[in-house]
């Protein structure tokens, strides 16, 4: 993807909520991560992805763990999406392709998404997700990760 | 005793025709060293021609006209389509059970008795992930990998080949623990997972759903990763959801099989329980643990109102298949079961079967099971080995008199069915045709004469593989004179690999 389209992707991108961090000097916030999304089906729908930090008693995807989130409206394959003014430190990423639009991951009767998701590395669990450590990525500076999204 | 007496004399039978006797003590030795299934099973089959059943066949087979002897019934016409699992090896590696080798659609077009066959390896997202790697990459039901990608759900490692099921004009291959397969029912090509609605979208739908004489549809969904859950449907006549539901029937492991009453369906929990903990270094089946001094537990539950439930405690018992169910007026529930006192046929001998070994396990034998209204439940009586149990489709749910099987009466050749047997539970009359030495029938299904009046005014339908010619054969059988033999075969030019369960759908 070149720079010109990545540019006009992250001016549709809306930040769903914003960093929960506290107040932090300009310097604590360098860092940035930009995400590269891949595989979308479709251009149904939007794409949420999501940055975690690891917290105690907080498992994984949990949103709870969430410090940062960002919608697009889909496009099928891919885009990239940047989220600055990052602390450095460990991120773990999960995103879903809400092909309904209602803003949720839709499950079925068990429990198992029944739209695509995908996680940070390409991470992947057996019957469920994967773990922080698998799905994260220390970042300082300018750091990427590829988030690809599997149905 | 008399178990362990037949089995001995039956695999040591096996044993020494296929010289493997000497074999047999180092298996597990061999299993635990490295990749020799494949070779195993394939010096096996050079000594043992039997064997030929659980051989991989091409992913195509196409037949136009089979060989018709005898006369075939002019009224039987239509489609019979039988699924199972067919494809046991790939990329050199064979599957460590029976249970795992990937579906194949087989369907016999019988149209004025000219008969054509076509036979289709059946391309779900697990083959084709597969395929695009170049190697396996998943679990089976009893084929653990040391390196199994991961899965987002069980249709990851869905198979489709356990039986398949024509239903509101659509055509679904069946697996055990996951989505029904949508097959077109032209090319037999697969057409991705059936959904009944978004919610169930990915839910299990079991092998063996039920239809009503009216042609309402029941059926149970069984899911084990990453939680045991029983899941019971409502499908009307012309493929359309009317409910489902969720049970939470405690700790579950694979059930493969249940019945329906008029009022009812009747689901029972053999203690052969899988335990999820133990499923991250073991393979499903490797996963659940006999315990013969618990109970199986009988859970009923209320057509109208899945909420409305009971449960019966009956002795421990293993099994696959139940026949047919009925409802006595005061309450009480009569069902047939094909059961064994421990589930050694699925652990041991239908596991070492795809290495070309036999090993002996208890036989299933005819039961019948009662459920009386308020107290606990009862095995009333063993018959001959007896599986497969089918009745007439009008009989579903109904008091019926006549359940057919295939049974195996002190079978000299080792482990497999050679009879199809007729059971007439009024007068306690059992009938039976033997195949003969060098055959293997496969479950045969009852087929209403159009116009019928009695309850086995109708054909007995089913494969049969003749090891020795090295070609499988259709038969059909008046199921009025089982004991007298098929009617009509036709015999294909090639082998099928054995399967298990069939549908015949009239033109």
């Amino acid at each position: 993807m070149n720079r010109k389209s990545c540019f006009a992707v992250a001016a549709a991108i809306a930040v769903f909520f914003a960093l929960a961090a506290p107040a932090m000097s300009d310097t604590a916030r360098a860092a940035e991560l930009t995400i590269a999304v891949s595989g979308v089906k479709s251009a149904e729908g939007r794409i949420y992805v999501a940055l975690h930090r690891a917290a105690a008693g907080v498992k994984f995807p949990d949103m709870k763990g969430a410090v940062a989130g960002a919608w697009s409206k889909a496009q099928k394959g891919g885009f990239s999406v940047t989220f600055a003014g990052l602390a450095p430190g460990r991120y773990a990423v999960n995103g879903f392709h809400d092909t309904d639009g209602d803003g949720e991951l839709d499950t079925n009767l068990l429990g198992v998404p029944t739209e695509g998701y995908g996680f940070g590395n390409g991470a992947t669990g057996s019957f469920g997700p994967p773990d922080f450590t698998a799905a994260s990525i220390a970042v300082e500076g300018k750091t990427g990760v590829d988030l690809p999204i599997g149905y | 005793m008399t178990d362990t007496n037949i089995s001995r004399r039956t695999f040591l039978a096996a044993s020494a025709a296929s010289g493997l006797a000497g074999l047999a003590p180092f298996a597990p030795a061999l299993a635990a060293s490295g990749d020799d299934w494949g070779e195993t099973f394939a010096a096996a089959l050079e000594r043992n021609p039997m064997l030929l059943g659980w051989k991989t066949p091409p992913d195509r087979l196409d037949a136009k006209a089979l060989t018709v002897s005898g006369t075939w019934p002019a009224g039987l016409k239509g489609r019979f389509f039988r699924n199972g699992p067919s494809i046991h090896d790939r990329f050199g590696e064979r599957y460590r059970h029976w249970f795992d080798g990937d579906g194949m659609i087989q369907e016999f077009a019988i149209a004025d008795g000219r008969i054509a066959h076509r036979g289709r390896a059946i391309r779900t997202p697990k083959l084709d992930r597969e395929d695009a790697a170049g190697k396996r990459l998943y679990n089976g039901y009893g084929t653990h990998l040391p390196k199994a990608a991961p899965v987002r759900g069980p249709d990851g490692m869905n198979a489709a080949n356990i039986s398949v099921l024509h239903h509101g004009g659509e055509l679904m291959a069946l697996w055990e623990g996951g989505s029904a397969t949508r097959l077109d029912e032209a090319t037999l090509t697969a057409r991705g997972f059936k959904s009944w609605s978004p919610r169930l979208s990915g839910v299990p739908f079991s092998a063996h759903p039920k239809v009503d004489p009216d042609g309402t549809l029941w059926n149970i969904g069984c899911n084990l990763l990453p939680r045991p859950a029983l899941v019971l449907y409502h499908i009307d006549r012309a493929g359309k959801l009317v409910k489902a539901g969720l049970v939470d029937a405690g700790p579950i492991g694979l059930i493969h099989d249940f019945v329906v009453t008029r009022k009812s369906l009747v689901i029972l929990i053999q203690p052969f329980l899988f335990e999820p903990a133990r499923a991250a270094r073991a393979s499903v089946l490797d996963a659940h643990v006999w315990n013969p001094q618990a109970e199986t537990r009988a859970l009923v539950v209320d057509k109208d109102d899945f909420g409305k439930r009971r449960w019966h405690a009956l002795p421990a018992c293993f099994g696959f298949h139940y026949g047919n169910a009925w409802e006595e007026a005061d309450g009480t529930i009569r069902l047939d079961h094909c059961l064994a006192g421990n589930p050694g046929i699925v652990t041991e001998t239908l596991r070492y079967a795809m290495k070309g070994e036999f090993r002996p396990s208890a036989p299933l034998r005819y039961a019948q099971i009662v459920l009386p209204p308020k107290t606990d439940g009862r095995i009333a009586g063993r018959g001959e080995e007896a599986e497969f149990a089918k009745v007439a489709p009008a009989a579903v749910g109904r008091r019926h008199r006549f359940v057919y099987t295939l049974g195996a009466p002190d079978n000299p050749e080792g482990w497999h069915f050679r009879t199809v047997v007729k059971r007439d539970l009024e007068s306690g009359r059992v009938e039976s045709f033997d195949y003969g030495p060098g055959r293997i029938p496969e479950e045969h299904i009852f087929v209403p004469k159009p116009g019928g009046q009695r309850e086995d005014d109708g054909w007995l339908i089913g494969t049969v593989l003749d090891w020795r010619k090295g070609v499988s054969g259709l038969s059909a059988f008046d199921a009025r004179a089982v004991a007298a033999g098929p009617v009509a075969q036709a015999w294909l030019p090639y082998p099928l690999p054995l399967g298990f369960h069939g549908a015949f759908v009239r033109v």
